[in-house]
C-alpha cells in the first residue's frame, strides 16, 4: 500500500511540477517583457515568478524523493544525482536529472544574486530556457502517464502558456540596462511576501 | 510609452498582500492537485496492481530485479488470465 502511494505521488507530483515550471517560465518571460496590465503591478509578476519558483522546487523535490524512495521502482539515489546513470530508461530519466540540476542551479544563483552580481545571475538564468524543454522531454519520454488523455491536456496547456509568453516577449524589445536594474521586488535574495 | 511608475507605499503593501494570497492559494492548489493527479493516474494506469484470487500465490517482484518494466506481478492460478496483472513502465 505504501509503495503504491509513493508511486502515485511520484506521478502526481511530476504533473504538478510540470505545471508549476511552465508557470514559472511564462512569468519569467512576462517579467523580462515588462508585462504590466491594468490592475496588475509589475512587482506582482516578478514576485509571483520568484515564489512559484520555490514552490516548483518543493514539488520537484517531492517528485524525486518519492520516486527514489519507492522500493517498487528501485531507482536509487544515484539516478537522481548522476544524469544517465539509471538502470531504467537511462536517457529519459537522465534528462529529468539534468533538468532538476539546472533548476537547482537557477534557484541557487537567484538566492545568491546579491553576492554573485547581476551579470553572473543573468548568465545562469539563461539556463531556464534549457531547463523547461528538457523537463518536458523527460516527461514525454519516461512519464508513465505521458500518453494518457488528461496528461496530454496538461502538456498542451503548459506548452501553449509558455509559447504565448515567449511570443509576447519576442514582440517586445529587450529592456535597456538601466531598466533592468533591480527595483523593488526584483531582487531574489529572499522570497517576496515576507 | 513605457509605464514604469514607482508604487506608492500603500499600493506596494496591497500588492504584497495580494502576492501572499496568490502564493498561498497556488501552493495549496498544487498540493491538492498532486492528490487529484495521483488519484487520476491510479485510476487510469494502476501500475502497482497486484492480482489476487482465492487460493492463488501472488508474488510481486521489485523493479530493480527486472530488466524491462518495473512492475511484474505473477499469479499462479487457473484464473490468472482473468486477473491479468498490469505491466506499466515508468519511473517518473
Amino acid at each position: 500500500m505504501t509503495d503504491a502511494v509513493l508511486w502515485y505521488t511520484t506521478r502526481g507530483a511530476g504533473a504538478v511540477t510540470l505545471i508549476l515550471l511552465s508557470a514559472v517560465v511564462a512569468l519569467g518571460l512576462l517579467t523580462s517583457a515588462r508585462f504590466q496590465p491594468a490592475g496588475w503591478p509589475r512587482l506582482l509578476t516578478a514576485g509571483l515568478h520568484r515564489n512559484l519558483s520555490l514552490t516548483a522546487v518543493a514539488f520537484l523535490v517531492l517528485h524525486v524523493v518519492t520516486a527514489v524512495t519507492d522500493p517498487f521502482t528501485g531507482l536509487g539515489w544515484m539516478a537522481a544525482v548522476v544524469p544517465f546513470a539509471s538502470w531504467y530508461r537511462p536517457f529519459w530519466l537522465g534528462l529529468g536529472t539534468v533538468a532538476a540540476e539546472l533548476a537547482a542551479a537557477l534557484v541557487a544563483s537567484s538566492l545568491l544574486r546579491r553576492r554573485i552580481g547581476y551579470r553572473a545571475w543573468r548568465a545562469v538564468h539563461w539556463l531556464a530556457y534549457a531547463c523547461w524543454p528538457v523537463a518536458v522531454v523527460h516527461g514525454l519520454g519516461t512519464g508513465t502517464d505521458a500518453g494518457a488523455g488528461w496528461m496530454l491536456v496538461i502538456e498542451l496547456l503548459c506548452g501553449g502558456a509558455v509559447a504565448a509568453a515567449l511570443t509576447h516577449r519576442l514582440m517586445r524589445p529587450p529592456a535597456a540596462p538601466s531598466q533592468r536594474s533591480p527595483r523593488f521586488g526584483s531582487g531574489t535574495s529572499q522570497p517576496a511576501g515576507r | 510609452m513605457e509605464r514604469n511608475p514607482s508604487p506608492t507605499p500603500g499600493a506596494r503593501e496591497a500588492a504584497l498582500r495580494r502576492l501572499r494570497r496568490l502564493t498561498a492559494g497556488i501552493s495549496g492548489a498544487a498540493a491538492g492537485a498532486v492528490a487529484v493527479f495521483a488519484f487520476v493516474s491510479a485510476a487510469t494506469l494502476p501500475g502497482h496492481a497486484t492480482a489476487t484470487t482465492t487460493g492463488t500465490a501472488t508474488a510481486t517482484t521489485s523493479a530493480a530485479q527486472q530488466t524491462a518494466a518495473p512492475v511484474v506481478t505473477t499469479t499462479s492460478s487457473s484464473t490468472a488470465a482473468a486477473a491479468a496483472p498490469h505491466a506499466v513502465s515508468g519511473g517518473s
